[in-house]
């Protein structure tokens, strides 16, 4: 296990490349960020970031904080913290030009708030199935990890048991319980369309077409000055997991 | 069988004996003594069903043979076009037989 201090926090990060990215190349960098609660780096890890590293790339994926193997400090859970840790850890790593984003859900939208603020950071994004942010978008983050506790929400979570099940429930409840995250979605702003204009890079989405999301994309296709949707028809929410073969074809389009 | 392949045979199997013994003491450290001990790590052992192997311990497993085997062994192509369901339906045996043929070839 990796660890790197960044922000203040250990963060746990687990690098798919065999040199330093850091390293006078032109080789690009692709930095995977993940979901809230029910999620950490594996989910990433085991579906695309070998792809990536595959057709060369330095390939970055991290735990974010109270996630994971990362640890899980009390407070600093809003979507401004996620891109101040993302900074400093692109920053401590010493990735020096611009990145890639790869960010699913929750990991979508850290994705679009970190190319609003460093411009010239980013390079390029690809969000599955981001979280966008419209009116009352943490409202519904949290209503979506209340029904998330249940299982109902993910198969993958009803056919655990045992030990895995008590490790995700362990990082659930210390979540909900030990943490501001959930007051800290519940006070988050929807973006203005001056924060979206800011997001120079392009920006690729996909959706599900039987995602509760695909609405809102509407909005990125309105304010993102660069933006390209793609649906799959008959996914959902979770495509990263159920479709990945689909997702990972769109990560090689993308990234070539 | 002639006896070079009968030595083939036999390097084979001590190769593919010495991959297990790595990865079996890797993966005591990766879901901890008390709960290995309770296994019996063998070719036939399913990381899913038998480990109960979480992703992220699939990662940190991951993590650490390439530390051990380095370039030698391409954990990229190994996970290669799998679904996750995929990956957690592995068998011990299949990782140790996929590293045993990346070091011969080596």
């Amino acid at each position: 296990m990796t660890e790197v201090h960044a922000n203040n926090l250990r963060f746990h990060v687990q690098r798919l490349s065999n040199s330093d990215p850091g390293s006078a190349d032109d080789r690009p960098t692709v930095l995977f960020l993940h979901g809230l609660v029910v999620d950490n780096l594996s989910s990433l890890y085991l579906t695309l970031a070998t792809t990536t590293a595959d057709l060369g790339a330095h390939t970055i994926c991290y735990d974010q904080r109270g996630h994971g193997r990362s640890e899980r400090p009390a407070t600093g859970y809003t979507l401004n913290d996620s891109v101040a840790d993302l900074s400093a850890l692109i920053t401590a790593l010493d990735v020096r030009g611009p990145v890639h984003l790869v960010g699913n859900s929750y990991g979508g939208l850290l994705a679009l708030a970190y190319a609003a603020e460093h411009p010239d950071r980013a390079a390029g994004l690809l969000l599955i199935e981001p979280v966008v942010p419209s009116e009352g978008w943490g409202d519904r983050v949290v209503e979506t990890l209340s029904i998330a506790r249940t299982g109902a929400y993910d198969d993958r979570l009803r056919h655990l048991k045992g030990r895995k099940w008590d490790n995700l429930t362990k990082q659930f409840l210390g979540l909900f319980h030990e943490t501001s995250l959930l007051a800290d979605m519940a006070a988050e702003r929807p973006f203005t369309p001056e924060r979206f204009a800011a997001v120079e890079a392009p920006v690729h989405a996909l959706f599900g077409s039987e995602s509760d999301l695909l609405p809102d994309a509407s909005l990125l296709q309105k304010h993102l000055p660069h933006f390209e949707l793609t649906v799959l028809e008959g996914q959902s929410h979770m495509m990263l997991t159920q479709a990945s073969g689909q997702v990972r074809e769109q990560l090689r389009t993308w990234l070539s | 069988m002639s006896s070079t392949e009968l030595t083939d045979v036999v390097g084979d199997y001590a190769a593919e004996s010495a991959v297990l013994t790595t990865v079996r003491h890797m993966l005591v450290e990766v879901i901890g003594e008390d709960y290995a001990l309770a296994v019996d790590i063998d070719m036939d052992t399913s990381f899913n069903r038998d480990l109960e192997l979480e992703s992220i311990e699939f990662v940190t497993l991951s993590a650490k043979l390439r530390e051990h085997y380095g370039n030698t062994v391409n954990f990229a192509a190994f996970l290669g076009d799998k679904e996750v369901a995929e990956v957690a339906e592995l068998t011990v045996g299949e990782l140790v037989t996929y590293i045993s043929g990346c070091v011969a070839r080596d």
